[in-house]
């Protein structure tokens, strides 16, 4: 399987927004996501949720990762709360080795996601 | 708009002050005629009827014919300021060539037309004023004809004279001018010779003397008057000095000319470019024919400099590639090594050669001479070295085979200092053996060091020399300094020399928890700035064991069969399989795949398959990155072998290769957690994904070699059971 070119797309739901990646999740990835999410989300001004969807991500490495842990603490500084869904097993424990898991809570679903942030907002 | 205004301005100045020069020019000579003339009349009374005009009248007469004569100068001259303000304003145009031969002309021909002028006023001046006087005489009956000539003669003589001064003078002004008036327009030259000038100026200043001679004859032929010895004495003396000086005033001005090209010929032997002005600026006389010689044989000097300099960069480039990389990585040891050359080319090398998995070699040599011959015995020896020491390992006899054959290549031609030493990776015992390369050095952990004395003849000299060879354990900590006498013997400013002393009192202020490489660095760093770059090239190699080695096999828990069948699979190309990639990130994933699907084939029950994918992706992705710096003409090549329980990779980069250490400290991985920029997570999925994993050099390069053994399980925290 060659390289699938990483990609973004940004839905909001009241209180916060999904973000739907899909392809290699490398360094490359970096502006992209950095740059998108700052222009679109404006964290911290009634966005109080990031929910990843990574159900289209195949590859995540190293600087995946780091890009993942960038994003994650970003939002934890301006008080949001990050989540994900779609994660596989491998990358779920390589998240938890490298301490991704801090700052990024990892759920089976979106329903299970929408559920905890609902939880969390009464 | 505005930079035209400016040029034209900047055209109108320089006009003017060519005019300005030329005013005092004829202002100054003038006053010079005035002058002689008033000495003349003090000296000779006799001459009287020479100027029987009161001070007054001739010097307003002189000041009359300065002003004539600029306005002469800038009618004929017009041309030329015109080229001048085109010049400056704008490039030429078509009829420009005529333009600027006119002007040349003109500028040319200007000093000639002063000289004629002069010289024809003053004959007319001398027909009209004493033809009259002549004619009056005549008809009253008392000519005094001797009396006559003796004035006609000294007024040619002071008009010719103020003619030649004007003629040098106007030349000199005019020179700068010439200068700027190119290119130089084909088939000119008539009055540009210097010849014509020199043959005037001197013929007509022989004239004046002559006709001051006859004019002191005609002084004392008057047999009416006697005349002083002393007044006779002075008037020649007066006349004397002025004939020096016009002849004097002539030649300086000539010898000006030709101090420019003495210049240009001096700036070519030093080897310094000739000023701009000069090298562009060529007058049409044989002086400029000259430069222009100069000029040519300048430029084709530069160009085959230039070609020499092109070549002694390449050769630099083929020595230094023929080097290793200066910070190397081989099991626990570190090597640390730095060439600096004092030329373009050098005579001093070193080497690390990687002899099978628990061996390898280190080298330093030193050429003796200097410059192309030096650097092409170096890099012949290199090479030799790098066979030699592959044939058969031992120090000593590695050096006897150099010798031999160096002695027979070269006879007595050319000898090579060279220090050899072989590490046992398993037992950290080094052997070493010298051909008269200076002792190293053992420098412990506590700071402790000492010399390693050997003494040995260099090879290349006595084709039977016997080199003796020498054992030394190093500790854990330990550094082993090889060195060249460039260091030694390098001088400071106030002339002493650097000497074992000053190496001595380095080596004890050495930490050993410093990084080697900055010690290094910063070491040779405060020599250059004492010492300068010195007469001899500065080579220094450094091995540190820095930590303890093992056997990689002997810490996974395999059985005495399967250890052996891991050992020999890598060269057997059956069991092996390898891929290869140019140095780009997102390429690493293909090659992953790859080995999962052939992992998956040979062991179907195994989940581990992500787990080396991730591991491989990570540790292609730091030889891209960290081993080949993202060069793309860098390759990283995978080599993989899955046997019945265990598979292991390599992954080989052309880096100078990392220590395998990981620190899993909480408060470092917080640290880069927590960091601006999160990056280095590979050396940690590495750590966790493999069971094992490892770095080593062997002839292919640097290479991080990993370990998975053959399970199907795994415990939730990803840790393999």
């Amino acid at each position: 399987m060659a390289e699938q070119p990483f990609s973004m797309h940004a839905r909001k739901f009241p209180g916060g927004m999904v973000l739907e990646l899909s392809g290699d999740l490398t360094k490359s990835a970096e502006a992209k996501l950095i740059a998108g999410l700052e222009q679109e989300a404006e964290l911290g001004r009634g966005i109080r949720f990031l929910a990843l969807d990574l159900t289209k991500v195949d590859y995540i490495n190293s600087g995946g990762m780091a890009v993942l842990i960038r994003l994650a603490r970003m939002s934890g500084k301006v008080g949001a709360h990050t989540f994900s869904w779609g994660v596989t097993s491998h990358y779920e424990k390589l998240f938890r080795m490298v301490g991704l898991t801090e700052y990024l809570m990892i759920y089976p679903n979106e329903f299970a996601v929408m559920q905890r942030i609902e939880a969390l907002n009464l | 708009m505005a930079v035209t205004n400016e040029r034209q301005h900047q055209a109108a100045y320089h006009n003017g002050t060519l005019l300005n020069r030329l005013l005092a020019v004829y202002l100054i000579t003038m006053l010079a005629g005035v002058v002689i003339l008033r000495g003349d009349t003090i000296l000779a009374s006799h001459f009287e009827k020479m100027f029987p005009f009161p001070l007054i009248i001739v010097s307003l007469g002189a000041l009359m014919l300065a002003f004539a004569l600029l306005c002469v100068s800038a009618l004929r001259l017009k041309p030329v300021f015109g080229l001048l303000q085109a010049n400056l304003g704008q490039d030429a145009d078509a009829n420009a060539e005529r333009q600027t031969n006119m002007a040349l002309r003109r500028l040319y021909r200007l000093p000639y037309e002063l000289l004629g002028g002069i010289m024809i006023v003053g004959l007319s001046f001398s027909i009209v004023f004493h033809g009259f006087d002549i004619l009056r005489n005549l008809a009253r009956a008392e000519l005094d004809g001797l009396r006559l000539l003796g004035t006609i003669v000294g007024e040619q003589s002071l008009f010719i004279f103020i003619a030649i001064v004007l003629f040098t003078s106007v030349r000199r002004i005019l020179r700068p001018v010439l200068m700027r008036l190119q290119p130089l327009p084909g088939g000119f030259d008539g009055r540009a010779s210097v010849a014509q000038p020199l043959v005037i100026t001197y013929t007509c200043t022989f004239v004046v003397t002559i006709l001051s001679l006859i004019q002191l004859a005609i002084v004392t032929a008057r047999p009416h008057s006697a005349l002083d010895p002393y007044k006779f004495g002075i008037i020649a003396l007066f006349y004397f000095i002025m004939g020096l000086s016009l002849f004097s005033y002539v030649t300086m001005q000539f010898r000006q000319e030709l101090r420019g090209l003495i210049r240009g010929i001096r700036g070519l032997v030093g080897g310094h470019e000739l000023p701009r002005n000069e090298a562009a600026a060529v007058v049409h006389d044989e002086a400029g024919e000259l430069a222009i010689a100069y000029n040519e044989l300048q430029n084709r000097i530069n160009r085959e400099y230039e070609s020499l300099e092109r070549e002694l960069k390449l050769a630099y480039n083929v020595q230094q590639k023929l080097l290793p990389p200066g910070d190397l990585t081989i099991g626990a040891y570190r090597i640390t090594a730095r060439c600096q050359s004092y030329s373009e080319v050098g005579g001093d090398f070193f080497d690390v050669v990687s002899l099978g998995p628990s061996r390898f070699a280190i080298m330093i040599g030193d050429v003796s001479g200097k410059g192309m011959p030096a650097a092409l015995l170096m890099s012949a020896q290199l090479l030799v070295f790098r066979s030699e020491i592959r044939r058969n390992g031992s120090p000593s006899e590695v050096l006897a085979r150099m010798n031999r054959q160096l002695c027979e290549a070269m006879g007595e031609e050319g000898s090579v200092t060279i220090g050899v030493g072989v590490i046992d990776l398993t037992n950290n015992q080094v052997q070493y053996a010298s051909a008269g390369h200076l002792s190293p050095y053992v420098i412990a952990k506590d700071g402790h060091f000492h010399a390693v004395d050997c003494s040995s003849l260099p090879i290349g000299i006595d084709p039977e020399a016997v080199y003796e060879e020498f054992s030394l354990q190093l500790e854990d900590g330990d550094r082993f300094l090889l060195y060249t006498d460039g260091l030694i013997e390098a001088v400071n400013q106030s002339g002493e020399m650097y000497s074992f002393e000053g190496l001595e009192a380095e080596l004890a202020t050495w930490e050993p928890a410093m990084d080697l490489a900055v010690v290094i660095d910063d070491w040779l760093a405060r020599v250059d700035q004492e010492c300068g770059p010195g007469q001899d090239d500065r080579t220094v190699v450094v091995l540190e064991l820095a930590g303890e080695y093992r056997s990689v096999l002997s810490k996974l828990n395999l059985s005495p069969e399967e250890r052996g069948a891991a050992v020999g699979a890598f060269d057997n190309p059956f069991m092996s399989r390898e891929w290869s990639l140019r140095s780009k990130l997102g390429d690493e994933r293909l090659i992953s795949m790859k080995l999962g699907d052939w992992m998956e084939e040979r062991w179907p029950e195994s989940d581990i398959r992500e787990d080396v994918q991730s591991a491989l992706c990570e540790a292609m992705i730091n030889a891209i990155e960290h081993g080949n710096k993202l060069q793309p003409n860098k390759y990283v090549t995978v080599i993989a072998q899955v046997g019945s329980m265990l598979a292991v990779c390599r992954i080989y980069d052309e880096g100078g290769g990392y220590f395998p250490h990981l620190s899993r400290d909480e408060g470092e991985m917080r640290k880069k957690l927590e960091s601006e920029d999160p990056r280095g997570w590979g050396l940690v999925m590495i750590d966790s994904l493999a069971d094992y994993w490892t770095t080593g050099r062997d002839e292919r390069g640097f290479y991080t070699e990993l370990y998975f053994m053959r399970k199907s399980t795994q415990a939730p925290n990803g840790q393999p059971t």
